[in-house]
């Protein structure tokens, strides 16, 4: 008798306490879920990151490195940490020429909700780069608009790992 | 109803005294992906989910685990009593009403805990792919979920812009293993009762062979009835 009303009892007072919607005593509530939905959104939506803005392109002749500021806006409603960010800069007005390969400067960058970040990426130019900066651009780096190939960005929040392509539809180059 | 050491079940009395414990002892499995992105915690008593820092409830699951707990509060109650007087006729029923308890929960815990991998492991790939609206091919997983216990590495590939790469670590509590130590108790519990509560064996010694004589009847001695006396009538003359 005890183990059947221990058994019944719960349900019948879920259920009254939902209106008899059997779903809604066993699912979590609307706005639960909806907070759920609203910070991975921005992940599953496919542009987690957007709007790369490119500056401050330099050659330094005596270290012989190449440097630029890059910013972009998180789509993801939660704190990230972006941890690497690497590939090939290519010229953006000779596409196919790759000038230097490149990775993020900073250990790693935090980035608040639907933040802003900032980031340095640096690398060594290519000797085909540097030909090419030399004879082509008349050795003023910042004339060149950088592109990118195979390039790609690492962030993380909550333990998990998310690797993002770069894209022309994120705004990149 | 007398109450000697000899008389209480001391194996039912600790199973008791550890099934009231148990409700309160915490989680018996805890699910984690990343460092909190997801954590799940069961126990026949508790459960608790979290996902990116937003817990997760259901009321009937809330209910039910309720319903359970205060069935063992009462079950490990009866249990104590029913083993302090194990050699009473009621004694024996109130340690059976909750012995096998805590068993049957590991059972219970153990398939859905399997079950869930398979889920997992099976099911929410297409539910992903359904949130993230996307067409077929959108959004492919790879969710290796170990079954009960165990670390894996999860991938979820959105298109071909992003990868997702989640570390699932899967892992039964210290309080799993006193559950086990419950179970195993009870089982005892069960057969030392039987063995209480056992009639005593009486034992019976074979007769001793009584060679018993039978004297031959006598014989029957014929008794003579003399015959009554006739009746003498007396004849009353009036006065």
């Amino acid at each position: 008798m005890l183990g059947i009303l221990l058994f019944i009892a719960p349900f019948l007072i879920a259920l009254g306490m939902h209106n008899w919607d059997i779903q809604a005593a066993v699912m979590p509530s609307e706005a639960e879920m909806g907070q759920i939905q609203d910070s991975i959104g921005g992940i599953f939506s496919g542009t987690p990151i957007e709007d790369f803005t490119f500056s401050n392109l330099t050659y330094d002749i005596n270290t012989g490195s190449i440097s630029m500021d890059v910013s972009f806006k998180s789509n993801i409603d939660l704190s990230l940490t972006i941890t690497d960010f690497s590939g090939n800069m290519t010229c953006g007005d000779h596409p196919g020429v790759v000038l230097a390969q490149i990775q993020m400067e900073e250990e790693s960058v935090e980035v608040l909700a639907n933040g802003t970040a900032n980031i340095t990426i640096v690398g060594q130019p290519t000797t085909e780069g540097i030909q090419h900066i030399m004879n082509v651009h008349g050795g003023d780096i910042s004339t060149i608009t950088p592109g990118f190939e195979n390039a790609s960005i690492t962030i993380e929040f909550y333990g998990l790992s998310i690797q993002i392509q770069m894209s022309e539809s994120m705004g990149g180059p | 109803m007398e109450l000697t050491v000899k008389s209480i079940n001391w194996f039912g009395l600790l199973t008791g005294v550890l099934m009231l414990a148990l409700p309160f002892m915490g989680f018996w499995w805890i699910g984690t992906a990343g460092t909190g992105a997801m954590e799940i915690g069961l126990s026949p008593f508790d459960f608790s989910a979290s996902f990116l820092g937003q817990s997760l409830s259901s009321s009937l699951i809330g209910l039910f685990l309720l319903a359970a707990k205060i069935s063992m509060i009462i079950a490990g109650s009866l249990m104590i009593a029913g083993s302090l007087f194990a050699k009473t006729w009621w004694g024996k029923h109130l340690v059976r009403f909750g012995v096998m308890r805590t068993f049957w929960m590991i059972i219970m815990l153990i398939a859905m805990l399997v079950i869930g991998a398979f889920i997992f492991n099976n099911v929410l790939p297409g539910v992903i792919s359904g949130m993230a609206g996307g067409t077929a091919g959108a959004v492919q997983t790879n969710i290796s979920i170990p079954y009960i216990s165990g670390s894996a590495t999860s991938t979820i590939q959105i298109g071909t812009n992003a990868t997702i790469t989640a570390p699932v670590t899967l892992s039964l509590t210290a309080t799993f293993f006193v559950s086990v130590a419950v179970a195993a108790l009870g089982i005892v519990t069960r057969i030392y009762q039987g063995r209480l509560t056992k009639p005593k064996k009486l034992i019976v010694r074979p007769a001793e062979r009584k060679v018993i004589k039978v004297r031959p009847a006598e014989e029957k001695k014929v008794i003579k009835v003399k015959p009554t006396k006739e009746k003498k009538i007396i004849k009353v003359r009036p006065k």
